[in-house]
């Protein structure tokens, strides 16, 4: 270019720049288009949301290495406070080891239309922090925080970021999931995705529909899909993740899980390797057991007790790459991926083989379309008539392999020659059960003795070892003392003890006594008294799950995670001088996998047993770890008859040959 | 910003002493290798503290003030792991500023249980953004120094040494090194032995101490050190016990060995150094004046300016939660957080200020403390005894609960007002009362105490109506009105919910009457409305709330469901070792009114009962009138904390007003009611 020529058009470019740069203290404007779709999404269109998501674009381009740009462009509505407040600071995380970030634009759109600039001191790169809430202190994963400035409700925010992937997960593989509904309504949104035509994407979109396009142009193959006008998704106590049931879009190149169940034993197996210290103490803790069984055991428990819970994200591929067995053993720490690769070590010591594998912590996952988003690590055993027996190193205190959540969940097994999707077993809701069984008498004055144990199985055990090592003596004696005072105000404690936590080789049990004076309530003519158990001060697992079934319709499926059941008992003798004027009815309803079982029953006095007794009997099962919402209506039929009966007191009046008043 | 403490130091003062071999300083904290491999031999087991989940072998600190204003902390830390509950001391975490501190780990291992040691790798200490400060992030150079132990297992021991040096604060101006700090000499597991050590410039004036619960005198003694003279006041203590947690528990420097040392002389110096920090952030011109004009315009009196100025700090500028402290008490100026729209306590204060002043009102800033009783250590002056700021506002004010400390003598009133209270009704604060705080003016800052209020004005007010039809099923009604704390807890609740997540949680609260309950008409006052007490009707159908057994007919009176009415606290325990702290006094009041069904009659309800004790008082009262039954239930809690001696006589109190008894209605088939 002329030197003299080149020059006047720098001048003039600089000169442009310092007219065109924005501003903090000169607002500049949006366009006229962006404030009408801005006007449009009012709080009277939209009046059960905080925000609307008026426009989101997602661009992304990948490659034949898997490595990817991504852009994606956002443009909200802020409706409410609360809206103000969710979208005030925005956060995009990615990791260092993976991907660049890059926020392009950042902005605030006022109702009339002018833009303020979200300057650059108010975008941090921070470690992310939902990480170190699980112990793992990676200051690879990171998170940009954008903070808008002078925002208020009927402001808009808008931002692009860019994220550019440099080291795909699984070289030379793409995948992504995508929701079409949220927790706030969508006026917008595309995804367009283009990638080499000879590495095409699989793709559906599941429990909804989206605008689909193909067009291949220049060996590129461009998806694009579209949804307009989707509604909010009203959160539900206990509700699924968003990802099982919301719209949802699933693209990959990997054409079956087997792929994947190869590359991860690949990336996996070069650290599964023993030195002479992991040698020995598997010697030393398998010392003497002769079956195969006993030695799983006692590798397993060992991995799941003395290896902690931390991670710190090494490794070229952080994330999916363990650590080297021996490193685990040596540094005593390690997450999900690294303790399975240990347990899977320890066992090739003892010649039990093993693989590794992948999950999703107990969810089931869209099985048509194979991609890499899986959370969770565990160990897989061959069974002798095929099939596979699972075990989660990871969960502590657990005398099962596996732990209850993971039960009938999808599993990928990590071989040499690749494994499809399965399922692990269901669990019966009896294998998790709390059953709690009691001895109580009322005595002449109306006080109440009672003596209380509590036995265990499945997630009941897990929960109650957990429960009382957590808890120094003292405070847990205070934490029955409230337990206790679920019956009545005026309960105290007496006693509490339970069985050793750290046994996981033998059952585990709670016992407790407690006494209430006054329990009896003298009603006129009557006297009234309650089955202590019947009020389910003591049934803390199914009756904290139960809570979240408050409403009397669901419109989101009733996720409980894991099948549960309780059995209550209690022989309740009664003061001497009375006979039963009525009793709560009993109840036996069984419908698909629920069953519901309670009742009372007089025992009158004996050559053994001088005194009234009275029996109940409760047992509820749900052998199902999620119910839909016709199993819901159900399931509230049963509470219903439940609470009714619970309601129900045992009423006494005095013998008729002029018994104590 | 100066994290770890905040220290100030006139440049020149004293010479600098540059290069001065700090190990030698605090040379007494930091055990030697014979003594340290001698402690952890001998070291006690889980036999010996059977109850702890870790032992706290030695800590020792050591605070050294140099001349120029830095400061450097030294930590020594041994600790024996003694069951899985005490793995988490294999994490250790410190945190600095990354503009002014550095954070050098000197020594970082764990002593196997065969007395071997493992030193922490490299790559097992990362520096990461402390999470619960991420919402903060536009303001925090915090950072977090996270050291992971290998071999963490019980009967290993931790040992980490840190050295923190903190640079002085660049933005003091102020003539005189300031500097305090506070140090608790018991925690959550046992602790051998502890030590902490304060070095400051010889030539330095004495420091103010406080030291409470069994914290003995320091041991002082002059140290000469190239040259330069340190005086150094130590304090130890031996075999202190761990704390048990309860429920209800107080601050723990009421129970707990603690230290408390500062060098600032009186209130009102103190007050002058924030002053120098606050005033300057004040602005009263541009936009903020132009905000502050358009939102008292129409204002009738003094008092509507205000409200309308106090509310739209509180409400429209969004809240960031950031702890007094970690702001170095420099607020940013008033027009920039009128810009953003958006600050933390300290920058919502100087924006309130700012904007009141515009407005023509005078307004000074008051540092307090949340604690639910007074706390303050009036004989050494400390910043660290703050953590939040409020606003006071001069002037008459008919609403007003507060003398005007300033003003106090004229009989003039002001207000109090909480520049992050969002969810508070106008001029009430829960926590806090009774507490003195720093009221500052350009001048200085003097001590003034916030008043108490009454148990009154926590009022929780319902009435029922249900009308029992013969099989059971009840239509009934809650009308609830609600103040003070019980008001907070109903916009915490509801303020910020949208009309469907309303309409669940009425939906839940039916449920929680009795399975199968519905809600069918529900009117809620408008939340966002902070001038106007939370108030609901709820109107419900419960079929089978009555339960008919045979001839009888069991009615339990059902609570209002919904979480904000409902008693605030309930003393479980049966004694306690630390004192009782709940959530302030209050009064509650229930009143129901049950139409009986036709061929039923009365075989039980309520009897007369009342109590009236040191605590406060209850009554139960229930009355016939053919059909109907008026129960009146009624409580009030004067009483802000409970001593370990009075408890049970509190708890009894309490328990007298909860026993079922108090809320069955037993039937029996038969003639008229009330026949």
């Amino acid at each position: 270019m002329n030197k003299l020529l080149s020059l006047p058009l720098l001048l003039a470019a600089f000169l442009l720049a310092d007219i065109l740069a924005p501003s903090p203290g000169l607002a500049a404007q949006a366009g006229p288009e962006l404030v009408e779709k801005l006007i449009a999404a009012t709080a009277e269109k939209y009046p059960d949301a905080n925000s609307v998501i008026v426009e989101a674009d997602r661009t992304i381009s990948y490659n034949e290495d898997g490595t990817y740009l991504h852009r994606e462009h956002v443009l909200i509505k802020l409706l409410t406070e609360t809206g103000k407040k969710r979208w005030g600071e925005q956060g995009h995380d990615y990791s260092r080891k993976y991907n660049t970030l890059r926020i392009e634009t950042a902005r605030v759109i006022k109702p009339d239309g002018r833009v303020v600039d979200v300057p650059e001191e108010m975008i941090k790169d921070v470690t992310h922090p939902m990480l170190a809430r699980m112990n793992i202190f990676d200051s690879e994963v990171r998170i940009q925080l954008v903070t808008f400035p002078s925002l208020e409700v009927g402001d808009a925010i808008e931002y692009e970021v860019v994220d550019s992937c440099f080291n795909a997960p699984m070289a030379g593989q793409f995948d992504w999931m995508d929701l079409f509904q949220i927790g706030e309504p969508i006026v917008n949104k595309r995804i367009e995705i283009t990638g080499p035509a000879s590495l095409p994407l699989h793709y559906v979109v599941k429990d909804g529909e989206a605008e689909f396009s193909l067009t291949t142009e220049n060996g590129l193959n461009t998806y694009v899909w579209e949804v307009r006008d989707v509604p909010r998704i009203v959160a539900e106590p206990a509700m699924p993740p968003y990802y099982s049931f919301a719209p949802r879009l699933i693209v990959s190149t990997i054409d079956d899980w087997r792929q994947v169940s190869r590359w991860w034993y690949e990336m996996t197996s070069q650290f599964r390797t023993a030195d002479d210290s992991l040698s020995a103490v598997v010697s030393r803790i398998t010392e003497g057991l002769a079956t195969d069984e006993e030695k799983i055991k006692a590798i397993y428990h060992f991995v799941a007790q003395k290896v902690r819970y931390m991670g710190l994200g090494t490794g070229k591929k952080a994330g999916f790459e363990p650590k080297p067995a021996s490193e685990t053993l040596s540094t005593r720490y390690g997450v999900c991926r690294d303790v399975a690769v240990l347990m899977s070590t320890m066992l090739d010591e003892v010649d039990i083989e093993s693989y590794v594998v992948l999950t999703r912590a107990g969810e089931l996952i869209d099985e048509e379309i194979p991609i890499i988003g899986f959370n969770h690590a565990i160990v897989a055993l061959p069974e002798a008539e095929g099939g596979w027996r699972f075990s989660d190193p990871t969960v502590e205190n657990n005398p099962d392999l596996l732990m209850a959540a993971e039960a009938g969940a999808h599993m990928l097994v990590c071989t040499p020659a690749g494994e499809p999707l399965v399922t692990s077993d269901h669990m019966p809701a009896e294998d998790n059960m709390g059953t709690i069984s009691a001895t109580s008498r009322v005595e002449s004055d109306g006080r109440l003795v009672s003596e209380v144990t509590i036995s265990t199985a499945g997630i009941y055990d897990l929960a109650f070892r957990g429960f009382i090592k957590r808890f120094p003596p003292r405070q847990m004696q205070s934490i029955w003392q409230q337990i206790v005072s679920g019956v009545h105000p005026g309960a105290r404690l007496i006693g509490f003890s339970s069985s050793d936590p750290e046994d996981l080789y033998s059952a585990f049990g709670i016992k407790f006594s407690y006494e209430v004076p006054d329990y009896a309530i003298a009603a006129g003519d009557y006297l009234l008294i309650k089955s202590p158990v019947s009020t389910n001060s003591f049934e803390l697992i199914l009756e904290s799950f139960l809570s979240a079934a408050g409403l009397p319709e669901r419109e989101y499926p009733f996720n409980l995670g894991m099948t549960l059941g309780s059995t209550q008992r209690e022989e309740l003798a009664l003061p001497p001088g009375y006979r039963i004027k009525s009793m709560p009815e009993t109840v036996d309803l069984a419908d698909g996998d629920l069953t519901y079982r309670m009742a009372y029953r007089a025992d009158m006095p004996s050559e053994t047993n001088p005194l009234l007794t009275v029996r109940y009997d409760k047992q509820f099962l749900i052998d199902s770890k999620q119910l839909s919402t016709d199993e819901y209506l159900q399931l509230k039929e049963i509470l219903r008859a439940s609470s009714r009966s619970g309601r129900g007191e045992i009423i006494l009046e005095a013998d008729s040959d002029g018994g104590p008043r | 910003m100066n994290l770890q403490r905040i220290i100030h130091y006139a440049a020149g003062a004293v010479a600098l002493l540059v290069g001065l071999p700090l190990n030698d300083l605090n040379a007494e904290v930091r055990l030697d290798e014979a003594e340290i491999a001698r402690i952890v031999a001998d070291a006690p087991g889980l036999n010996d503290y059977p109850a702890a989940g870790a032992l706290i072998l030695y800590q020792g600190k050591s605070l050294v003030v140099l001349p120029d204003g830095t400061n450097e902390l030294t930590e020594h830390l041994l600790v024996k792991i003694l069951q899985d509950r005490g793995r988490g001391f294999g994490d250790q975490k410190r945190n600095f500023d990354s503009e002014t501190d550095s954070v050098a780990i000197l020594l970082a291992r764990t002593w196997l249980p065969d007395g071997g040691t493992v030193p922490v790798e490299d790559k097992a200490i990362n520096v990461i953004t402390p999470p619960e400060l991420t919402g903060a992030a536009v303001y925090a150079d915090i950072k977090q120094k996270v050291i992971s132990f290998g071999g963490i297992q019980p009967g290993a021991v931790v040992e980490l040494v840190t050295r923190t040096i903190s640079a002085p604060d660049s933005a003091d101006k102020a003539g005189k090194m300031l500097y305090w700090d506070r140090e608790m000499f018991r925690t959550f597991e046992p602790i051998l032995r502890k030590r902490y050590e304060l070095l400051v410039p010889a030539d330095a004036p004495e420091p103010l101490v406080v030291r409470r619960n069994g914290l003995g005198k320091a041991e002082v003694q002059t140290l000469d050190l190239a040259g330069n003279e340190f005086r150094q006041y130590g304090w130890e203590l031996a075999d202190v016990p761990m704390i048990q947690r309860i429920p209800y528990m107080p601050p723990s420097q009421s129970y707990s060995p603690w230290l408390l040392v500062s060098n600032v002389d009186s209130w009102e110096n103190l007050g002058r150094w924030l002053a120098a920090r606050f005033f300057p952030s004040v602005e009263t011109g541009g936009a903020l004046r132009q905000r502050a004009d358009s939102l008292v315009a129409g204002s009738a009196s003094l008092a509507d300016s205000v409200r309308a100025i106090a509310l739209y700090v509180a409400t429209e500028v969004r809240n960031i939660g950031l702890a007094l402290p970690l702001t170095a008490y420099q607020p940013t100026p008033a027009g920039k957080v009128l810009e953003n729209m958006y600050g933390h306590g300290l920058d919502k204060a100087v924006l309130l200020v700012s904007m009141l002043r515009a407005a023509g009102i005078e307004a000074w800033p008051a540092y307090g403390s949340g604690e639910m009783r007074d706390m303050l250590e009036e004989d050494v002056p400390a910043a660290a005894q703050f953590d939040r700021v409020m606003v006071f506002v001069a002037g008459y004010f008919t609403d007003s609960t507060f003398v005007n400390p300033l003003y106090g003598e004229t009989g003039r009133h002001g207000l109090w007002l909480h520049p992050t209270a969002q969810y508070n009704r106008y001029g009430y604060h829960s926590r806090g009362q009774g507490s003195r705080a720093l009221v500052l003016l350009e001048s200085g800052g003097t001590l003034h105490r916030l008043r108490s209020f009454p148990p009154e004005k926590s009022l929780s007010l319902v009435r029922a109506e249900l009308v029992l039809a013969d099989n059971g099923d009840v239509t009934g009604a809650f009308h609830a009105g609600t103040d003070g704390l019980f008001d907070i807890q109903a916009r915490l609740s509801l303020k910020d919910d949208t009309p469907r997540e309303r309409q669940q949680y009425f939906s839940q609260a039916a449920n929680a009457i009795s399975e199968g309950a519905r809600a069918t008409g529900v009117e809620l006052s408008d939340l966002r409305d902070l001038t106007v007490p939370a108030s609901l009707d709820f109107e419900y159908s419960a079929p089978g709330l009555g339960v008919v057994q045979g001839e009888m007919m069991i009615l339990r009176l059902p609570a209002p469901p919904f979480g904000f009415t409902g008693l605030p606290y309930f003393p479980d325990l049966e004694t306690r070792e630390y004192e009782f702290v709940g959530d302030g006094p209050f009064t509650l009041v229930r009143e129901y009114t049950i139409t009986l069904p036709e061929g039923w009659k009365v075989a039980y309800m309520p009897e007369h009962e009342a109590l009236d004790c040191q605590y406060g008082r209850w009554l139960v009262d229930c009355t016939r009138s053919g059909r109907s039954l008026n129960l009146r239930r009624s409580l009030t809690v004067s009483a802000r904390t409970v001593g370990t001696d009075g408890y049970p006589e509190f708890r009894q109190f309490f328990q007298g007003f909860t026993l079922p008894r108090q809320t069955l209605i037993l039937l029996e088939r038969g003639s008229t009611p009330g026949s």
